[in-house]
């Protein structure tokens, strides 16, 4: 408990603050709660979902979603985990930002109900304007599974450039698994990204 | 062909010319063995009311409310008339004695490719078929006038006889979710079925074989 507080004192100058509240044109993304495990729950445990994430286990059940949960809803750790609904409160998806090694890292996900309609890239245009707004000047690094183009699409769309290749390790498929990393610099991010 | 229907253009007046765009936004009256199904109206305002005012049906749809008034029937219908909820709002009557039993309807998704049909039975007509005869009939509708590719359906997971019915019309089940309900007033967990066109289109042909 106290290690972790004194870590989050060394990173007090570089913390984009609370988890805020974002309306877009049809998305309304706010932060978690541990109300929302059951949600998490039924989306995450879809291995169409899942298998294109790196951390997310399969099947995935309700005491994961708890544990990510107890993480993200705590304030202890820097960085966001906005809830994405569709303006009834019902958790369908998430966009995050981590702090790993010293970089920001985005990562997001959809319940596959939802997918094929804009709303990931909207979610992920209207959460990156309101990070940089309260980070101005850093880095985002994201990354997408060598087979998800239509997650990469996502990222080009709102600025991200291709970095390099490489493969990590999917704890859903239980495999490494070839992984296209990407960079969002100071000054690439296109907050107009029209969405098609 | 063309030369066949601009002459029969000629003899008609605009209203009568067929007109084969038209036929993929109209919802027309579908007709089953035992049902006839068609855009609900006025009179149907007290069956639906009391139909509709079981907590056994709200609590296993999205939008229902409860308990279901008079007036919450006929702003439905108002509603239906004018479009707003969705395209294809159609009232299931038995074709006998025109008795109205339940709704059903089919929703067009932001994607553009893909539809949800949603239906709801009075509880007196639960457990003869009906709803199955009302689904299939709206999945041959859609796959036959509209150009989409695939049609959803949600059922929550407590709701067995409902996941018959889209189990029995060729639903293929894909993941779970979970959604607000307006009669429960909270989250509930919905499983999720999708047929597509090639399902329906072998379905279709495998059915007439022998």
């Amino acid at each position: 408990m106290s290690a972790l507080r004194h870590e989050r004192e060394d990173h007090a100058v570089a913390n984009p603050g609370s988890v805020p509240a974002i309306a877009t044109a049809r998305l309304r993304l706010r932060p978690h709660r541990l109300a929302d495990a059951p949600a998490i729950a039924e989306s995450l445990n879809d291995f169409r979902v899942s298998r294109m994430l790196a951390r997310v286990s399969a099947p995935f059940d309700r005491q994961d979603a708890e544990e990510w949960l107890a993480g993200v809803t705590s304030g202890l750790v820097p960085g966001w985990a906005l809830a994405i609904t569709t303006g009834d409160d019902v958790h369908i998806g998430a966009v995050t930002f981590e702090e790993r090694a010293g970089g920001w890292h985005l990562g997001y996900w959809l319940n596959r109900f939802y997918w094929a309609r804009g709303y990931m890239g909207e979610a992920v245009q209207a959460a990156t304007a309101r990070f940089l707004m309260r980070m101005p000047g850093v880095e985002v690094q994201s990354g997408v599974f060598a087979d998800n183009p239509a997650s990469l699409k996502v990222q080009e769309r709102i600025g991200f450039r291709i970095t390099g290749l490489s493969e990590i390790y999917s704890v859903a498929r239980g495999a490494m698994v070839p992984h296209v990393e990407t960079l969002l610099s100071p000054g690439d991010f296109r907050p107009a990204a029209s969405r098609r | 062909m063309f030369s066949e229907l601009l002459r029969e253009d000629q003899s008609r007046s605009p209203e009568q010319r067929p007109r084969p765009e038209r036929s993929r936004t109209d919802c027309p009256i579908l007709l089953t063995q035992r049902l006839v199904l068609r855009a609900p109206h006025e009179d149907d305002i007290d069956a639906l009311a009391h139909l509709a005012n079981n907590a056994n049906i709200a609590t296993m749809v999205a939008r229902m409310p409860h308990p279901y008034t008079i007036a919450d029937a006929a702003d439905f219908v108002r509603r239906t008339k004018a479009g707003a909820i969705g395209k294809c709002v159609y009232a299931i009557t038995k074709a006998d004695n025109g008795a109205f039993i339940g709704c059903c309807g089919v929703e067009p998704q932001e994607d553009g490719r893909t539809v949800e049909l949603g239906y709801w039975l009075g509880e007196p007509y639960w457990n003869q078929g009906y709803a199955t005869e009302a689904a299939q009939s709206l999945t041959d509708m859609v796959f036959r006038t509209r150009d989409v590719d695939q049609i959803d359906a949600r059922c929550r997971v407590m709701n067995i006889p409902s996941r018959r019915v889209i189990q029995k019309c060729g639903f293929q089940f894909q993941a779970t979710g979970m959604v607000q309900s307006l009669a429960v007033g909270g989250m509930v967990s919905v499983e999720w079925y999708r047929l597509d066109r090639r399902t329906w289109v072998s379905l279709k042909s495998w059915g007439n074989i022998g």
